[in-house]
């Protein structure tokens, strides 16, 4: 009897586990096998290659070429020691670097880990060849962006950056992923969501320590879509040496289409800088100079024009009835108001002058008493309906909006009154005014196109479909007055005494508005804006050197330059 | 004439039992040594076929003599056996921190799994012959020395579970010498002291696994991952499991020890609910059997002898497959008649051998 009890005890304690085991397979099971199917299956990430960047010849600006990387598959390594050995003598780097690269960037045995980048297409072909010898060492060809004219286009395509931690959370749904590059400026970071591709990915299937054990889904990813933009590589590199290193920046515009042919800021950045992982100092380099190369000068930069500004005065007294072209002032050199002297550049003085004259010598003390008589309240309206205080809306990321100072501005902002001798310097451009060179190139390209306004822009085609670009917007203006303001700068650059003489090019008549804008301590903003041919104007350029001198000696030396080469190229 | 009946008698059912877990076992081993195989060249399957052949043999000499010859030369297995565990301790081979197995020749041998038989025996013999001793404290102290010796040499080793096991196993047979209730009282109240005492005597991986056992989530990548991934691969095969050859976390090596400890993990994962449950029913049929053969032998000796056999048996099958579920601390008990280990499945069919050798002589029987 004894013995039944016994047998009792462990025939419960077995109905016990049947009961345990209908309770793990039966009720919790379907999540015990979620977590089967977790252990062994993990995704590998395809990332997709980036779309190029195109000139508007389809020259590439930025595309991704093939780099040899030598990097070590852990799983398949038999011999460490040996294997570094070998490799350091066929690489000429110590065999201790690429041990301690190794360890910093190992992540999973089957997971490539790269220890020496960008190697010789010869030499990455003799590891290929000699691979078998080497268990576990992999040539990787790797796609890295390349960027043909450097510095040069720095400012229009812009830089890559990998994703940001926090923006991460706004991307994901767009497909981007930890360890995915994106733009960060320029083309590169407008265009992002063309050029980024779809990644795509590996399931594999995985034992215990992670070997990769077999393959089960492939989702290829997909190239990104090109994008071509308006540039002329050749131009803008062209511009780009023109400007030397020195503070500034260059644009020129297909007037119809409000193509931008160069957009120039200098000094630029190489962008293949901030991809290489072994150009970290130079980003830094970038972070640190006073020069600020990531700054766009040609959009960000907000700055006084000067004379490039009577333009906007004059256009402003004549749709005002209040002067004429026959409106002639004397010029004695200074202009006394309120008891302080207005200084004319030219100290001898210009004597009498025109509109036209006046523009074409740019004499400061027409404009302070036409200015006067227009008043700053009309300037200032006049300065808006050409497109300033506003940004021009390009499509170059970080443009900045600009200055237009009025007395209202002044009374809200300043909580000052006006003086009248803010009104002479709004005249001739000075004071509170601030500006981008893009907004100037707007303007230059509203009287060149006779009161129609084109919508400067960057991209042309993306994959090869063209971009549909409105045709210039007409603003209704008054014919007659542009057209005098027109003859104003074709005497700039053509007129013996004309301030813009040296962006003189014989075969191709243009004409201009040179500016020269005090601005601070230092020597003054030289400025330079026109568009050639003066008859039948096709191409706007606007030159704009920070702290680089007069108007007429350096931004229209420039210009000359610029024009040249348009006429090489047969623009 | 009289050995035609000597085997008619014997038991059927337990003995087609048997021959099924032993085939379920290799099937079983078979897979789950498959990927080990591949990548090494050598087997665990044609090692533990070759102690299965070893193993008939013994049970099958078992069978024919009568016990009672076992019985009379039961002190000298027993010394020789105790000899063999003072052997492991000088000259034993170290594997994962122990020193529990003997090496001769090609074989690797465990001393510790052949002293559970025969501490039985000797136990059996003692208590039969002192069937009619008063029940005092006095008397109890042979038995305690019998199953001391080769407990404190097997946690010497060290091998908590193996010690362990010999209590309930002693237990049992004191039971059915009818070991008084009051005394029972007693021995459960200083057991229920000696605990704390026991813990300090641990070793440290021994705390860890009891530690994890109350809280698997407590070092899941360290002493809580066998049961954590033994419980996935239980749990994943569901009513009628991934099939043979199929388990993931079996043929994937996610499961360690998957052919000795947590054999039963595999067959829960790649043979589902059904296949797990049956192999249960069939180890209660064993048990059933077994402790019916006990309680119809002719003798104490054979009803000893049986009952301390058959719990050896059936505590193996609870604690193991309680371990593979995580209702059990680890110790390291295996499966009987299933999982891999030489000695082990020598050890079981030894015991389900003296299990049938006693039915065979039954009255009525024999």
């Amino acid at each position: 009897m004894r013995l039944a009890w016994v047998e009792r005890l462990f025939l419960l304690a077995l109905a016990g586990l049947v009961g345990a085991l209908g309770i793990f397979q039966l009720i919790i099971g379907p999540s015990y096998r979620r977590m089967a199917e977790r252990n062994r299956i993990r995704l590998i990430p395809l990332p997709a290659v980036r779309g190029s960047i195109l000139d508007r010849h389809g020259a590439p600006l930025a595309d991704d070429h093939l780099s040899f990387d030598v990097a070590i598959m852990p799983q398949e390594v038999e011999d460490f020691p040996a294997l570094w050995d070998a490799l350091s003598r066929q690489i000429g780097v110590p065999p201790a670097r690429l041990q301690q690269t190794y360890r910093r960037q190992y992540a999973a045995p089957f997971a490539p880990v790269v220890v020496a980048r960008d190697l010789e297409p010869s030499l990455a072909m003799a590891l290929e060849e000699r691979r078998i010898e080497w268990p576990g060492l992999v040539v990787l060809p790797t796609p890295r962006r390349r960027y043909p004219l450097g510095a040069a286009e720095g400012a229009v395509v812009g830089y890559l950056g990998l994703v940001d931690p926090q923006a991460l959370r706004m991307l994901k749904p767009y497909g981007y992923t930890l360890r995915d590059w994106v733009g960060k400026s320029g083309v590169e970071r407008l265009y992002d969501a063309a050029l980024h591709g779809t990644n795509g990915g590996v399931q594999v299937e995985v034992d215990h320590k992670g070997r990769l054990v077999r393959q089960i889904g492939l989702k290829p990813p997909v190239r990104g879509k090109d994008i071509t933009v308006t540039v002329d590589a050749a131009l803008q590199q062209h511009s780009y040496r023109l400007l030397d290193g020195r503070r500034g920046a260059v644009l020129i515009m297909a007037l119809e289409t409000g193509e931008l042919l160069a957009a120039v800021s200098s000094p630029g950045f190489d962008p293949e800088a901030f991809v290489d992982p072994d150009r970290d100092e130079a980003v830094e380099r970038y972070l640190a100079d006073e020069d600020r190369p990531l700054f766009n000068r040609a959009v960000a930069g907000a700055v006084p024009p000067g004379s490039v500004f009577k333009l906007v005065t004059a256009y402003a007294g004549l749709v005002s009835r209040k002067a004429s072209t026959t409106t002639t002032y004397v010029c004695p050199g200074h202009f006394l108001l309120g008891g302080i002297t207005f200084d004319c550049w030219f100290s001898a003085g210009h004597g009498p002058q025109t509109l036209v004259e006046a523009l074409a010598h740019s004499c400061n003390v027409f404009f302070y008493q036409w200015g006067l008589r227009v008043g700053p309240e009309g300037i200032a309206a006049t300065a808006r309906q050409f497109g300033f205080g506003q940004p021009s809306r390009v499509d170059w990321p970080g443009e900045a909006a600009g200055l237009v100072p009025d007395p209202l501005w002044k009374r809200l902002h300043r909580h000052q009154k006006w003086y009248r001798g803010e009104t002479a310097n709004l005249a001739i451009g000075q004071g509170s005014l601030l500006v981008t060179p893009m907004q100037v190139l707007r303007m230059t390209a509203l009287v060149a196109l006779d009161g129609r306004a084109p919508q400067p822009h960057l991209l042309k085609a993306i994959e090869n479909h063209p971009v549909g670009v409105p045709p210039p917007t007409t603003l209704s203006m008054d014919r007659q007055a542009l057209a005098a303001i027109r003859s104003g700068m074709e005497a700039v650059v053509a007129s013996e005494r004309g301030t813009g003489r040296l962006a003189y090019v014989a075969g191709l008549p243009a004409a201009g508005k040179t500016g020269t804008a005090q601005a601070g301590a230092g020597p003054s903003h030289a400025w330079f804006c026109g568009y050639a041919p003066a008859a039948r104007p096709r191409v706007a350029v606007v030159v704009f050197v920070e702290h680089g001198g007069t108007g007429g000696e350096v931004a229209a030396g420039l210009a000359g330059q610029l024009f040249e080469a348009l006429l090489v190229k047969g623009v | 004439m009289r050995r035609r009946r000597l085997w008619q008698g014997m038991d059927r059912l337990l003995f087609w039992v048997v021959v099924l877990l032993v085939l379920i076992g290799l099937a079983v081993l078979y897979s789950a040594s498959y990927q080990r195989a591949l990548a090494t060249g050598t087997s665990y399957l044609t090692k533990q076929l070759a102690w299965l052949g070893l193993g008939l043999c013994a049970a099958a000499l078992l069978m024919v003599v009568d016990y009672h010859r076992w019985l009379e030369g039961a002190y000298l297995y027993y010394g020789a056996n105790l000899a063999l565990l003072a052997a492991v301790l000088v000259a034993g081979e170290t594997r994962g921190g122990a020193q529990r197995w003997l090496a001769a020749g090609p074989f690797v041998f465990q001393p510790s799994e052949l002293a559970k038989i025969s501490t039985i025996l000797v136990l059996a013999r003692w208590l039969g012959e002192h069937r009619d001793a008063p029940r005092r404290w006095r008397a109890l102290v042979p038995p305690a020395l019998i199953v001391g010796f080769p407990m404190a040499l097997i946690l010497k080793e060290p091998n908590l579970g193996t010690a362990l096991i010999f209590l309930p196993v002693v237990a049992s047979m004191l039971w059915v010498w009818r070991l008084p209730s009051r005394m029972w009282w007693w021995l459960a109240g200083s057991a229920a002291l000696a605990a704390p005492l026991g813990w300090g005597l641990l070793h440290d991986y021994q705390r860890s696994r009891l530690l994890v056992f109350v809280n698997p989530n407590l070092d899941p990548l360290g002493a809580g991952y066998t049961v954590l991934q033994s419980k996935i691969a239980v749990g994943s095969g569901l009513l009628w499991g991934r099939g043979w050859f199929a388990g993931t976390q079996n043929q994937l090596n996610f499961l360690p020890e998957r052919h000795t400890d947590f054999i039963f993990s595999v067959i829960g994962e790649e043979w589902g609910f059904l296949g797990a449950a049956g192999v249960l029913v069939l180890y209660a049929l064993l048990l059933h059997r077994g402790f019916r053969i006990a309680a119809e032998s002719r003798d104490p000796f054979g009803t000893l002898l049986a009952t301390g056999l058959t719990t050896l048996i059936g505590c193996h099958v609870i604690v193991n497959v309680g371990m593979t579920l995580g209702l059990m601390p680890v110790v390291g008990l295996p499966l009987p008649l299933i999982s891999y280990g030489g000695s082990w499945l020598l050890a079981c069919l030894a015991a389900v051998g003296m299990i049938l050798s006693v039915g065979m002589r039954r009255p009525g029987f024999g």
